[in-house]
């Protein structure tokens, strides 16, 4: 039997896990700081002599947080948030987005995706040609996948037919004009073009999300069946990509191992550091590891918590606030006494915005009230100066011809305890003082969605994230149509009107104008009132560095190092 | 004797048959009662609309009657399909293969804490009865049960590894640095002495260390209250008087003539606190951040994937109905008074 020691020397983790032994991992931190073995400790394990030599392998960055990933597909049925940060990593798409370095306090050394800067990353170059109609991607000579496969203009034409096929992706693709298979046309082994009907600004961005992964069709195409085409079955539980990770251990519900794609040759990043990603569903726990140290990178910790770390000032952390995404205070526009701009208006005036900043998010978030009285820009999500007013509130509620007020419900999700219930407590407070009787009620998380897809809603909390950045976009889903993402129900015919001219608007004034009116509307009609865009905390140790923010919330890691 | 036990063994298991076959009726039909939509739970593309969740719900076979559903789902568990989790992305049953051992581990562990802590003092309460001893395991076995199990574990876990950093790190059953070795039972400290591995099972050992304590603390309460009661009984009781009476010693009173008749009702409710220990841990699972079956099925549960639910409905039924059983029999044999029925 082979002591643990002896495996360090071999070579090949993935082979001898298959053998079923068990693997020292080093992290440079703990033999620092001496908690090496914590559980160790407590059972009499000692230092082991040669676990020392383990200081020459590569870094392991260790990274703690909430949610277990439930599926390995990109674009799987379901997929959840937690699955990105494995499929982002061991996938590549045909180009991605650049970064910009973050300038704010506590942020140095950070970077954020830069949506206007589109780089390669499968392809080694494109050029939008044919007016916009066209787009030639010229694939990298010698990339490879995993299994050392070369990639070819055949994989990439199979996954992108895929991502216009299957149900998650389908949706996304139309977004950026991508519908059918035919408009991706093979050039020949290492050019592929997609075509367009005419020039749509969201058809590179949407080559760039999560959905348009490039696969290794023909691994793929060995496990696709006539009723599975697309081997989604199998793309749920294995991985048949060329990303900068590969999966390496991997315990659902508990943890994962990311080890560096040796050959990756789809961009840049130094890729030294092997990932262990465990999953700590209980935020204590969590905080617990933060304060330690115990572990590279800390997420999804309560604002309190953030707030406690900070004030000690023992850790450092991280807080990004995506500047797409807003949390909103809805009112359904649809049912009365909500379809009542007046109404709206004094709910908007008479929300204790600063206080909710403070008591709920522990200031943890970018505020998105006390904005100009006029729009000024097309920054868009940024802040309507709506601020508490009560005297405005009652009289504007006076004006609706609601002088006494009138009793409402505001739903909530029974989970969510740390953000919606004291968001809802204020509410119901602060409406009280202009005479609305707010009655919250719990709704089960499972019910939550449907209630929201049937618009049975009157008073809620909604979080609004866009993955592409363009105004327009947000506008489109977030402030009209028939889905649950239109939180308001809103549907303002001069809204609908003007996001389907921006749609196609290639003048960049009038486009600007239509923005324009937009943001007017959102501010004078407030179908849903902003409240801030929350910022993602990351704790993060001292040795981690590189650290890439992502439009999708999840780990970029090919940029990470760790000293 | 061997022929009639296993006859009773048998037929044990045969009327146990009709009670889990209403037990799976019954969860299904009450998990499709849940309010919420699973095909809408699992649009979760940005752009998800209408056509979206109607695909999503043919995928997952839910635009078919609820009796038709019922059909194929006991098509497949005939042939040991119970689906696929939803928030794993594997089929239940590999699922439940790796977290059923944790749990069993666990819950092995902190049963036989529990048990090692309070039969003896419970023991020594009755014979010590009203003397400061009885009223110091009186406050112990209050505290115990007043005490909510997850703030216990908070509490061990702020002490013995926050403050003086002597236990494991609380998460997980392995260590960080390594890499997990393959399950050969799935029980990490049998696999490692199965490896013949004394450092992994040290490591496993002390990952059990806390949550076990932790889980423990609640069984101590109605474990030594029983043991207490029922000693006492036994001690008061004609057989304990005549024994006395004919001069056998204090020792062999207690242990040959008191103690195996207090036992019964120990028994019953050691089963009941080893049962509640399997099923029902979702706190400690969940700040342990263990891999058991408990935070297993409720997340699935909040989730409205209804195939892990389902199948740990089944499986813990079973459980209980194996352990029962087992409770009789180790009650006959003690007590033969006690008829094992089939």
């Amino acid at each position: 039997m082979a002591t643990l020691p002896e495996m360090l020397d071999e070579g090949s983790h993935d082979k001898r896990n298959r053998n079923g032994k068990a693997i020292i991992m080093h992290r440079r931190d703990f033999l620092r700081s001496g908690l090496a073995f914590g559980g160790a400790a407590a059972v009499g394990l000692t230092f082991h002599p040669r676990l020392l030599q383990a200081q020459g392998q590569a870094g392991v960055i260790r990274v703690i947080a909430e949610g277990a990933p439930n599926t390995l597909d990109p674009a799987g049925t379901g997929y959840n948030i937690p699955s990105v940060n494995i499929t982002w990593n061991v996938y590549d798409r045909l180009v991605t987005f650049g970064q910009a370095p973050l300038t704010g306090p506590g942020q140095e050394g950070a970077f954020i995706y830069d949506y206007d800067n589109i780089v390669p990353q499968v392809a080694e170059s494109y050029e939008i040609v044919e007016d916009g109609k066209v787009i030639r991607f010229k694939l990298r000579a010698g990339a490879t996948f995993h299994d050392g496969s070369p990639v070819t203009a055949d994989d990439v034409k199979w996954s992108l037919d895929r991502a216009v096929n299957v149900t998650t992706a389908k949706n996304q693709m139309g977004t950026g004009s991508m519908t059918d298979p035919k408009q991706f046309v093979v050039v020949d082994g290492s050019t592929i073009e997609v075509h367009v009907e005419r020039a749509d600004r969201f058809t590179l961005p949407n080559l760039a999300l999560l959905f348009p992964a490039i696969f290794n069709s023909k691994v793929a195409k060995e496990h696709a069946t006539a009723e599975d085409p697309w081997a989604t079955e199998w793309l749920k539980t294995n991985v048949a990509g060329g990303g900068p990770y590969k999966l390496g251990n991997y315990q659902p519900g508990q943890q994962f191992v990311l080890e560096p794609f040796a050959d990756w040759k789809n961009g840049d990043g130094p890729r030294t550091a092997r990932i262990l990603y465990q999953i700590v569903p209980q935020a204590a726990s969590r905080r617990i590891a933060a304060e330690r140290g115990e572990a590279d990178l800390v997420r999804d910790l309560p604002g309190r918590d953030i707030a406690d770390l900070l004030s000690a000032g023992k850790v450092k952390v991280l807080g990004v606030s995506n500047p797409a995404a807003v949390t909103y205070i809805a009112m359904n526009n649809k049912i009365a006494p909500f379809d009542n701009v007046k109404v709206r208006q004094a709910i908007a005036w008479s929300v204790p915005y600063q206080d909710m900043l403070e008591a709920v998010l522990y200031e943890r978030g970018k505020p998105m009230f006390g904005g100009p009285a006029e729009v000024t820009s097309t920054q868009w999500p940024s802040p309507l100066p709506f601020t508490q007013d009560l005297d405005k509130a009652k009289s504007l509620l006076a004006e609706a011809g609601f002088p006494d007020g009138f009793e409402t419900t505001f739903s909530i999700d029974a989970d969510d305890t740390t953000v919606a219930e004291p968001v809802a407590t204020l509410m119901q407070e602060a409406l009280g003082k202009i005479g609305i009787k707010v009655r919250i009620d719990k709704v089960p998380s499972g019910q939550m969605g449907t209630l929201l897809t049937e618009k049975k809603l009157p008073l809620f909390i909604a979080n609004a994230g866009a993955w592409l950045r363009s105004p327009d976009y947000f506008f489109r889903i977030f402030y009209q149509g028939e889905t649950r993402w239109n939180f308001g129900s809103y549907a303002n015919p001069e809204m609908i009107d003007i996001v389907a001219k921006a749609r196609w608007e290639t003048d960049p004034k009038k486009y600007d104008e239509l923005v324009m009116r937009m943001i007017e509307l959102a501010r004078t009609e407030v179908p849903v009132i902003p409240l801030w865009s929350a910022f993602q905390d990351t704790v993060m140790s001292e040795a981690v560095g590189g650290y890439t923010y992502m439009f999708h919330r999840s780990l970029e890691l090919r940029h990470l190092t760790k000293a | 004797m061997n022929g009639s036990l296993a006859k009773a063994i048998l037929a044990r298991i045969w009327t146990a048959l009709p009670v889990l076959f209403g037990v799976l009726i019954v969860t299904f039909v009450l998990i499709r009662a849940l309010p919420g939509d699973p095909a809408i739970q699992y649009a979760t593309s940005p752009n998800a609309g209408p056509a979206e969740i109607e695909a999503i719900r043919r995928e997952m076979g839910l635009d078919r009657s609820v009796f038709e559903q019922f059909l194929i789902y006991l098509r497949e568990i005939a042939t040991g399909n119970f689906g696929n989790s939803m928030q794993t992305g594997r089929s239940v049953m590999s699922d439940f293969a790796t977290r059923l051992p944790a749990t069993l581990e666990l819950a092995a562990l902190a049963f036989f804490i529990s048990i090692v802590v309070s039969l003896p003092l419970g023991i020594a309460a009755a014979l010590w009865r009203n003397t400061w001893f009885d009223q110091l395991c009186r406050v112990m076995s209050s505290f115990a049960a007043a005490m909510p199990v997850f703030f216990f574990g908070l509490l061990l876990i702020y002490f013995f590894y926050f403050r003086w950093g002597i236990a494991a790190e609380p998460i997980g059953r392995w260590p960080s640095m390594i890499i997990p070795p393959d399950p050969i039972t799935g029980f990490a400290t049998i696999d490692a002495l199965l490896m013949g591995d004394w450092e992994l099972f040290r490591m496993a050992f002390g990952k059990l260390l806390m949550p076990a304590a932790s889980m423990a603390i609640f069984a101590v309460a109605p474990l030594l209250r029983m043991m207490r009661g029922s000693m006492i009984d036994s001690l008061e009781s004609d057989y304990v008087l005549a024994a006395k009476a004919f001069g056998i010693s204090r020792t062999r009173v207690v242990l040959q003539y008191a103690l195996p008749n207090a036992m019964l009702p120990v028994f019953a409710t050691a089963g009941m606190v080893l049962s509640t220990m399997l099923g029902a841990n979702v706190m400690i699972e969940k700040l342990f951040a263990w891999p058991g079956i408990g935070a297993y099925a409720v997340n699935s549960l909040i989730a409205l994937d209804y195939a892990p639910v389902q199948a740990f409905v089944l499986i813990v039924a079973a459980l209980f109905v194996v352990m029962t059983l087992v409770i009789d029999i180790v009650s006959a044999i003690v007590d033969p008074r006690y008829k094992l029925r089939g």
